[in-house]
């Protein structure tokens, strides 16, 4: 009986307008944000091929203070799917010693025009949830009232069946409707998906599309019951879709927009200025520290500083060639004091910074705390973990993964105590060395004996350096050593949530939906047996 | 007659379960969105002032040191929140609101760096946002059944055995709408501003109150809009339920498709040069002006000050000549990019408050334009202080030490003024979208009066 039930709402459904409309509604939304999807998705790629391609040769190197691994994260394929907020956030990250791993780095967003930061646009996950949710909503709220208007709910419980056998057949029969409709979307997408050249997905990543199936089947559910209860509750369907519609508004515009304002204005977030301006302090502490030791090793080693060729940079770079053996040694001296210190005060402007990202977490979490009230926010966030572009993927990668990686990469420095060698900032054997008169006399084809005849005569011919081009000595540029092997250099491995883990921690918010959806069909039962017919 | 329609079709509607649910959900979120805004400006507002401090600070220690330090540093410039931004934030949280600049070139912007980059890009609970999303909801679900559920009720073909026009009756439905609207509206305004003043935080000015009536006014063009659209899909069938079906499909296409499709549009139709091409670009010029001087320059002491700030001005002319051609490649996609989505009448409505509250691109555009001359006023002034002194080698140039070297006096030192845009300039950037938003409107309605003569009654 509740077949017979079921299957003849199928047909019914099947026949309205509103079927066919909202078929064509899907039919031409779905592949439409799939295209655009790919598209955004291909610029990515683009923008991750050119920064991989910058980041080896960042690996070529001939001085251990010039390696400064580059990590590229490359554009999450799954985002296709749900977007989550793998768009606003920045996806290069270079490891320093002087600074600990945070987002603030830099401006990267793989778009080049910063003013299209402002534009939205909407993923899979989001046109399913918007065009199904309303789909489902449609077919359910004059199940019971519009039957009645039209009188033949009179004469279907005139027949010798129960009502609660009406009701679940009702339900079957939408869900034999929306069924059909939902699978047409996934197998839609992943047919754009195969026959996109560019991504290709792993079986993991199927799966994971897979399990989008259930979870959006348990989602589209609730707003089945949600019309049908509606449907139940009043004795006219234009009342009942009006409620219908006015649910379905707040939980898609306004719960998740007010939850993340909301979280703003309850979790301040420490200014980055602040920040800023403690990490300025930090740094002129570490820097009259430096300063003080430089000070004092040049009173006890007085170098001569002198240098011939050699380059610098950010984070400590420098390299040299051909400069004087005292000003090596100083070199060497100053490095060994220097980078474990400031190894040091990257970990304790770390500590303001571990703070800050704390409040940031804390906001997002309530914020996502918040929008739970909504049940499309509910799918969203499971979509997300599920597509690895919600928040926890961010914070595994930028609180573990990237952190781990940046002491073994300075322990893998330690280790081949790099810091008080000659090797990290030149490549010139120490045995070749010279000093500042040797270099002189040599180099000037014996113009001048001493250091002390040159600087005179060079301060006399207004800093000339050129008497010390006549006789090349070889192995004095930086050019002519050869690249480091770094063959035992540790490697990067991103850990992103596991499917199991991923499941364990939607579970909860999968079960609640559940749970809501229980006490919805007990409310539809009970509003359904009492209902007045007449 | 037609007040007799416009009175009788306002009370049915003023007595629907519908505007009842409108009304209360509006005043809800006006009154939620209020609040949030108030607290969110405060915090946002101090962040703002802190970061503005410290680059004053900046300005009067490089003043203090020297013209030349005055002239090479970069400093920021940023834009805070508006006090306006409850009728509008127009997207100001994703656009770019801080300038970097010196007395050479204004060559940066970026979108304000606060951001909480873990959490998801929302919209705020404005004024806008209530219009846009929920008003022109309550729109469409009191048009869809004007026409069509008066046939089912069989009281269309009533009304119409009397002596009147189909266009009056039609027009009076149509007005009748509107005004219900506005019922919902305005007491939401009144309630958003009774917070705001009674909040102590924010001062309601003359001003902000000509923005609020500018803000009205467009609100009724864009009800206008939807309404002619939502009487459409309600002539268009004959059964109701089938013209609530198409009243919101072509409400998602508006809110939901056309707004989100933006950016495929902005990279399939108008891609932009790629930076590292840019970047290359830049630097071939500059090693062809490196080839350009003559042989041994460096060498050449007498002269190297001169040279040096020859070469320097030259890299400078010639990477903020890329730099700009950049830049307007930039604004030309963002701006035909807009075009493409005024096929919303929900996107017209946001880019006439943009301009209503003089805020967001208009706002950009102007600052950006602002920050351009006056930097050049900026130079001047260094130039002058650098002419003051008679020690200095008057090499003006970017990074050179051809500037003098004695400090400025902070006081007289520029600093930028942000003006909001004025009332032509708001006109100006509205004027088009008007157009477009009186076009729709005009053949939407006109539209639905032709197949409402037509429109068989039993």
């Amino acid at each position: 009986m509740i077949l017979q039930i079921a299957i003849k709402e199928f047909y019914n459904n099947l026949l309205t307008a509103r079927f066919s409309i909202g078929f064509i509604m899907c039919l031409f939304l779905i592949p439409f944000s799939l295209v655009v999807n790919l598209k955004d998705y291909r610029e990515q790629l683009k923008g991750y091929e050119i920064e991989r391609a910058k980041t080896e040769k960042s690996y070529q190197v001939r001085v251990y203070s010039a390696l400064r691994p580059e990590i590229v994260r490359p554009p999450e394929p799954l985002s296709i799917f749900s977007k989550g907020i793998s768009g606003n956030a920045e996806n290069k990250f270079k490891i320093r010693l002087e600074t600990w791993v945070s987002t603030a780095d830099g401006y990267e967003t793989g778009r080049e025009n910063p003013l299209l930061m402002s534009l939205f646009s909407m993923d899979f996950c989001t046109i399913l949830v918007f065009v199904l949710s309303l789909f489902a909503l449609l077919f359910t709220y004059d199940a019971c009232s519009g039957e009645r208007e039209s009188g033949t709910l009179k004469l279907v419980l005139s027949n010798p069946v129960h009502r609660w056998k009406v009701l679940i057949g009702k339900l079957i029969g939408v869900c034999l409707t929306l069924l059909p409709v939902i699978m047409f979307c996934y197998l839609l997408s992943a047919l754009f998906v195969l026959l996109a050249p560019e991504v290709s997905f792993s079986a993991g990543e199927w799966l994971r599309v897979a399990l989008l199936i259930p979870v959006s089947l348990v989602f589209f559910g609730l707003f089945i019951l949600i019309g049908l209860l509606f449907s139940c509750c009043f004795r006219s369907s234009a009342a009942s879709i009006v409620l219908c519609l006015f649910v379905w508004v707040i939980s898609i515009f306004i719960i998740p927009n007010l939850a993340n304002s909301l979280a703003k204005s309850l979790v301040a977030t420490p200014s980055t200025e602040e920040l800023r301006a403690g990490n300025v302090l930090l740094i002129r502490e570490m820097g009259k520290k430096i300063n003080d030791y430089s000070q004092s090793i040049i009173k006890q080693m007085k170098p001569d500083f002198f240098y011939w060729d050699g380059k610098g940079g950010e984070d400590g770079y420098m390299e040299f060639a051909g400069a004087s053996r005292s000003t090596m040694d100083f070199r060497r001296q100053f490095n060994e004091f220097r980078e474990p210190l400031r190894i040091e005060y990257a970990e304790k402007k770390g500590v303001g910074q571990k703070e800050y990202m704390d409040q940031l977490d804390a906001q997002v979490k309530l914020a996502n705390r918040l929008a739970l009230l909504s049940p499309t926010d509910v799918f969203r966030q499971v979509s997300n973990a599920l597509c690895r572009t919600d928040y926890d993927t961010r914070h595994l990668l930028i609180s573990e993964s990237l952190q781990r990686y940046r002491d073994d990469f300075i322990g893998y420095l330690k280790g081949k105590k790099v810091f008080s060698s000659y090797e990290y900032f030149t490549r010139q054997p120490p045995g070749t060395f010279m000093d500042y008169d040797e270099i002189v006399r040599v180099r000037s084809g014996g113009q001048f004996n001493s250091a002390a005849e040159f600087i005179k005569w060079r301060k006399e011919h207004g800093g000339d350096r050129s008497p010390l081009n006549k006789v090349p000595i070889p192995g004095t540029a930086i050019t002519d050593y050869p690249l480091l092997e770094l063959t035992d250099m540790p490697t990067f491995e991103c850990q992103s949530p596991s499917i199991p883990g991923v499941l364990r921690q939607s579970m909860g918010k999968i079960a609640g939906l559940i749970g809501v959806e229980l006490v919805l069909f007990f409310l539809t039962f009970v509003c359904f047996v009492r209902y007045d017919v007449r | 007659m037609l007040f007799h329609i416009i009175l009788r079709e306002l009370r049915s509607n003023i007595l629907s379960l519908r505007m009842l649910l409108a009304l209360v959900l509006a005043l809800t979120v006006f009154g939620l969105g209020t609040l949030v805004f108030v607290a969110n400006y405060k915090i946002d507002r101090k962040e703002i002032e802190h970061s503005s401090q410290q680059e004053i600070e900046r300005m009067k220690a490089a003043a203090a040191e020297s013209v030349s330090s005055l002239a090479n540093w970069g400093f920021n410039q940023d834009f805070g929140p508006r006090s306006n931004s409850f009728i509008s934030n127009s997207r100001e949280d994703n656009l770019p609101v801080r300038f970097m600049y010196d007395s050479f070139k204004v060559d940066r912007f970026f979108v304000w760096p606060g951001r909480n980059p873990l959490s998801d890009s929302c919209q705020p609970l404005d004024w806008m946002f209530i219009v846009s999303i929920i008003i022109s909801f309550s729109v469409l679900l009191l048009a869809y059944d004007t026409v069509s559920g008066e046939k089912e009720a069989r009281t269309l073909a009533l009304s119409l055995s009397n002596p009147v026009s189909r266009g009056l009756v039609l027009f009076g439905k149509y007005v009748s709408v509107i005004l219900s609207t506005i019922l919902v509206l305005v007491p939401g305004m009144a309630l958003s501003l009774l917070i705001i003043l009674s909040s102590g935080r924010i001062a309601i000015t003359r001003g902000t109150l000509a923005e609020t009536g500018l803000f009205l006014a467009a609100a009724i063009l864009f009800v206008a809009c939807i309404t002619a659209f939502g009487i459409l899909t309600s002539v268009l069938t004959h059964r109701a339920n089938v013209s609530l079906v198409a009243a919101l499909s072509l409400w998602l296409l508006f809110v939901v498709v056309v707004p989100n499709t933006a950016l495929y549009w902005a990279q399939k139709l108008f891609p932009i040069e790629r930076m590292e091409n840019v970047m290359q670009r830049i630097n071939m010029e500059r090693e062809n002006l490196e080839k350009g001087m003559p042989e041994g320059w460096r060498k050449n002491s007498a002269s190297l000050v001169e040279n040096y700030a020859k070469l320097e001005n030259e890299f400078l002319a010639s990477e903020m000549k890329v730099r700009r051609d950049w830049y307007n490649q930039m604004f030309s996609q963002y701006e035909r990019t807009r075009l493409i989505t005024a096929l919303s009448p929900i996107a017209i409505f946001e880019y006439l408050c943009e301009a209503a509250v003089g805020g967001g691109y208009l706002r950009f555009r102007k600052n950006w334009l602002d920050m351009n001359s006056f930097q050049l006023q900026f130079l001047e002034f260094v130039k002058a202080a650098d002419a003051k002194d008679p020690e200095s080698p008057h090499a003006f140039s970017p990074n050179s030490w051809g500037i003098s070297g004695k400090p400025v006096d902070f006081s007289d030192v520029l600093i930028f003024q942000e003006k909001a845009p004025s009332i032509q300039e708001r006109f100006s950037h509205a004027g088009l979208y008007l157009l477009i938003l009186f076009f729709y409107t005009t053949a939407a309605f006109a539209l639905s009066f032709v197949l409402f003569v037509r429109y068989d009654v039993r």
